[in-house]
């Protein structure tokens, strides 16, 4: 115990108790959105013209950045292309719209039945277009396509996020693809030892787990303390292994994948089949019936508000995601993504606005940001307009926890100024 | 019914815990001590504790409502945009808004309280009124008011009085009391100890356990050991003050009398006695629990907090054995608090990429500590043993006999009323 730090040490009320036990529910809508933009909204190449029929996984283009293909999530016809809101670019960009025949007619590849090579398994991840799917949409190829040598492969079903359920409603569809991805990757990278991580206080789910476990020694489960960030890979590979790294977990021989991830993985080596639709939390006060949604990527939040949910809040607030590290949204029509995990609706008479009081100076964000930063002297130079002082203490590192604003005694939102101010903090110093 | 999607980005996850709590809870425990010094005046003040206690009340009364009103007005001066604003959305008078704030974003009511316990009972009034003053005015709100300020502000006031008033101070004494061996304060109980030599058995003028319950004079908070042991570890527990610093500085000393003591020429049973009664002494208690533990001075990294803590624990010990100045808190714990934006600015950045500078410097200050412990066991050893080797200055012998002798000897006006 490092008496330095309190990472690690936080426990949030999970609110989880509205979804954890609901079956999961089946939307099908009548129109998908798929991003025609990577996320720096850069154009797809080599896409498919209007009017085009699709099927499920057909390639509707190609990202610049990483070559790694957009899929159809439904089988239909490209009806349009236009310009409709993208949340994580914060405007307005290229979307394909894809009328859904709700057949869902697939374009299946080959099941893998045999061993792959390195090269080969990382080209299998890029052409099956797979992103990390617990938020940050990691391109999944990237962490395969190491020199390092990898002793552990870390499966993160740990969703610290408040609300959130929707690894946890995987975990008890899933498990047989999870394990089965987890021995193909195992066995291409010559590990021994593959990890299943989640918290200690999801007892149903554990119990679950360790049935499908029992006739495969090479992978176990670790069970983590219900604290936040410990879905956060840095502050999980510490909690679990001891051990901390610069910038990508391979630097101390661990990959990590999102439970989901590694379930859809599984799914298309098993049966060639890979997975369009998720489940998507939708969670809040402010709904009357709070579901996990099982629906094709791409679907507008607002149709899954209206059609599923219900609202009974007069005045609410959307956000995509969670609480911690969701983003509050202007519009609700607004297609979710595959690395969304939900959408959570407060009501506004719930958030607590403009009761901050002055900043003492405790050092209580300090001590808990998982990036090891100091939001307090961020914000106290952000205030001033200092932004060239706000990046010497690393504030392009802040990811956006959300844990610094949450445990604040003055209640001061430090995490919406760094993320508001980020973009200015880039633009000022690469000026210089 | 129609339902309206609000845009906000604040609000939704907010610890239960608010800086308003901490401060309440905090002024708590100092009213605790206050009320247990009035109490302690009331039973042990004989005759004089119908005077004692006016003297307190209005020491009080000048303190608070000085300290309200420079606060008051510096809120104003300081906020005058914000408050502007806010009375023009909300339709409030701004001086009332300049009234909320003083309360709940200025939290007015802590440093009269710090300033009343730093001082011995019966200081002079118009002392208090100019330490208040200087205190709230320079130590705060100068730098901007609450949560700006570099130095704290009750100790800021406390020193000015101490260069100014250490004559006045000291006479806040003369007042009779029954006890033989009353020691007051001002220049407080060290002075006493500082002219017996530091290694000898002044103590036998009070035993351990007076001292530890508090059963002498000194300044206001201070003398209550006890007391404040349970309240340090109470507030601690309750995480209104960081436990790193109070222990880092209470430790170091401790281990740095114990060290002095041994070198000195004590047993280990007796080292332990001496660091403990150097501990219970003077300001380290009270000091390390209530004035170090000051948030808003302090650097804000937890190894920060260990170096600041190391810091001022050095600076006390080298002040108080080998300063002019017979009390070394208040100085030492504003010389670290001047150091304190430093710490920060060294520890800043991704701090879990400097683990090993952290430790290496954590280390270095525990062992210069010690280092300077042992030190400082020889050197006044070898004062001592000069001194008896020269029986022509006051022979320690006799000083250890009859202590009063020995203040006589060396008297100055502040020792005057030191012994009645
Ligand atoms: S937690 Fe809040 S009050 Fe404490 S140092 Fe950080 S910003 Fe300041
Ligand atoms: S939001 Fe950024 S600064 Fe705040 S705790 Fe998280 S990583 Fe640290």
């Amino acid at each position: 115990m490092n008496i330095l730090t309190s990472i690690g040490r936080k426990h949030l009320n999970g609110h989880k108790g509205l979804t954890a036990e609901k079956k999961v529910v089946r939307y099908d809508p009548d129109y998908v959105y798929i991003s025609a933009t990577d996320n720096k909204g850069v154009e797809l190449q080599d896409i498919l013209p209007v009017g085009s029929k699709v099927k499920c996984q057909t390639v509707l283009g190609k990202r610049a950045d990483f070559g790694i293909p957009v899929l159809s999530s439904v089988s239909g016809e490209i009806v349009e292309i236009k310009k409709v809101f993208n949340k994580s670019l914060l405007r307005p960009a290229n979307y394909f719209v894809i009328k859904n025949d709700k057949k869902y007619e697939t374009e299946k590849s080959e099941p893998v039945t045999k061993d792959l090579t390195k090269e080969e398994l990382a080209k299998f991840l890029q052409d099956h277009g797979y992103t990390g799917m617990g938020g940050a949409a990691f391109p999944t190829f990237i962490k395969y396509k190491t020199d390092a040598k990898i002793d552990h492969i870390l499966i993160n079903d740990v969703e610290c996020e408040p609300y959130l359920t929707t690894d946890y409603a995987a975990t008890f569809e899933e498990m047989e693809n999870v394990i089965y991805a987890a021995e193909k990757l195992a066995n291409t990278m010559g590990v021994k030892d593959v990890v299943i991580a989640i918290k200690k206080t999801k007892a149903k789910a554990i119990e679950h787990i360790n049935n499908c476990l029992k006739d495969h020694p090479l992978i176990r489960l670790v069970c983590v303390k219900d604290v936040y960030p410990a879905g956060y890979e840095r502050t999980l590979i510490k909690m679990i292994f001891h051990k901390e790294y610069k910038a990508l977990p391979s630097e101390v021989g661990i990959i990590v994948n999102n439970f989901q991830t590694m379930a859809w993985i599984g799914s298309t080596l098993r049966t060639g089949v890979r997975p369009t639709s998720r489940i998507y939390t939708f969670s809040g006060e402010a709904l009357k019936e709070p579901q996990n949604v099982l629906a094709p990527s791409g679907t507008l939040i607002n149709e899954i508000i209206d059609n599923v949910c219900g609202l009974k809040a007069t005045k609410y607030t959307i956000l995509s995601g969670g609480p911690m590290m969701g983003r509050p949204l202007r519009q609700s029509d607004i297609p979710l993504a595959e690395a969304d995990s939900g959408v959570t609706v407060l009501p506004l008479a719930q958030l607590e606005v403009g009761k901050a009081v002055p900043c003492l100076r405790c050092g209580i964000c300090v001590d808990h940001c998982p990036m090891y930063l100091q939001p307090v002297l961020m914000f106290q130079a952000l205030k001033r307009n200092d932004y060239n002082a706000a990046n010497k203490l690393g504030i392009l590192s802040c990811v956006e926890c959300g844990l610094c604003s949450a445990v604040c005694p003055s209640h001061i939102e430090l995490t919406a100024k760094f993320s508001a101010s980020k973009p200015i903090v880039k633009i000022k110093t690469i000026k210089k | 019914m129609e339902s309206q999607l609000v845009y906000t980005n604040f609000g939704r996850v907010k610890s239960k815990r608010k800086t308003s709590h901490i401060m309440l809870e905090l002024t708590g425990a100092l009213l605790v001590l206050f009320i247990s010094s009035i109490i302690y005046y009331c039973i042990k003040g004989g005759a004089d504790t119908s005077k004692l206690m006016l003297r307190l009340f209005l020491n009080t009364l000048v303190c608070y409502a000085t300290a309200f009103a420079v606060e008051y007005f510096g809120v104003f001066f300081n906020e005058k945009t914000e408050i502007k604003e806010y009375s023009e959305v909300m339709g409030v008078n701004k001086w009332l808004v300049a009234l909320k704030r003083t309360v709940t974003n200025s939290y007015f009511y802590v440093t009269p309280l710090i300033t009343l316990l730093l001082f011995p009972i019966y200081t002079p009034v118009y002392v208090m009124f100019i330490s208040i003053l200087v205190g709230e005015l320079i130590g705060k709100m100068i730098f901007g008011g609450f949560g700006s300020n570099i130095f704290n502000p009750a100790l800021v006031g406390r020193m000015f009085a101490t260069i100014c008033f250490s004559a006045d101070i000291a006479k806040a004494t003369v007042v009779k009391v029954p006890e033989a061996w009353t020691i007051s304060t001002g220049a407080t109980i060290n002075s006493f100890a500082q002219s017996g030599g530091w290694l000898n058995s002044y103590t036998e003028s009070l035993s351990n356990l007076d001292l530890f319950l508090g059963n002498y004079r000194g300044a206001l908070g201070e003398t209550f050991a006890f007391l404040l042991i349970i309240l340090g570890i109470y507030l601690m527990v309750r995480k209104v003050i960081d436990y790193r610093l109070t222990i880092t500085y209470v430790l170091a000393l401790f281990l740095f009398a114990f060290f002095m003591g041994l070198t000195g020429g004590h047993n280990f049973g007796g080292s332990m006695q001496y660091a403990f009664r150097q501990i219970c002494f003077g300001g380290i208690l009270f000091g390390g629990v209530f004035c170090l533990t000051d948030p808003v001075t302090s650097p804000v990294n937890g190894t920060g907090k260990v170096i600041f803590a190391l810091f001022a624990a050095f600076g006390t010990a080298m002040i108080r054995y080998f300063g002019s100045a017979p009390e070394g808190v208040a100085y030492s714990i504003l010389l670290a608090n001047m150091v304190s934006p430093a710490i920060d600015k060294l520890l800043s950045h991704k701090t879990n990429h400097k683990l090993v500078y952290q430790y290496s410097a954590i280390a270095a200050l525990s062992l210069l500590v010690l280092g300077s412990g042992i030190g400082t066991g020889l050197y006044v050893k070898g004062q001592q043993e000069k001194q008896e080797a020269t029986p022509s200055t006051s022979t320690s012998q006799k000083v250890n006999e009859n202590i009063n002798v020995q203040l006589l000897v060396n008297s100055d006006v502040s020792l005057e009323g030191v012994i009645r």
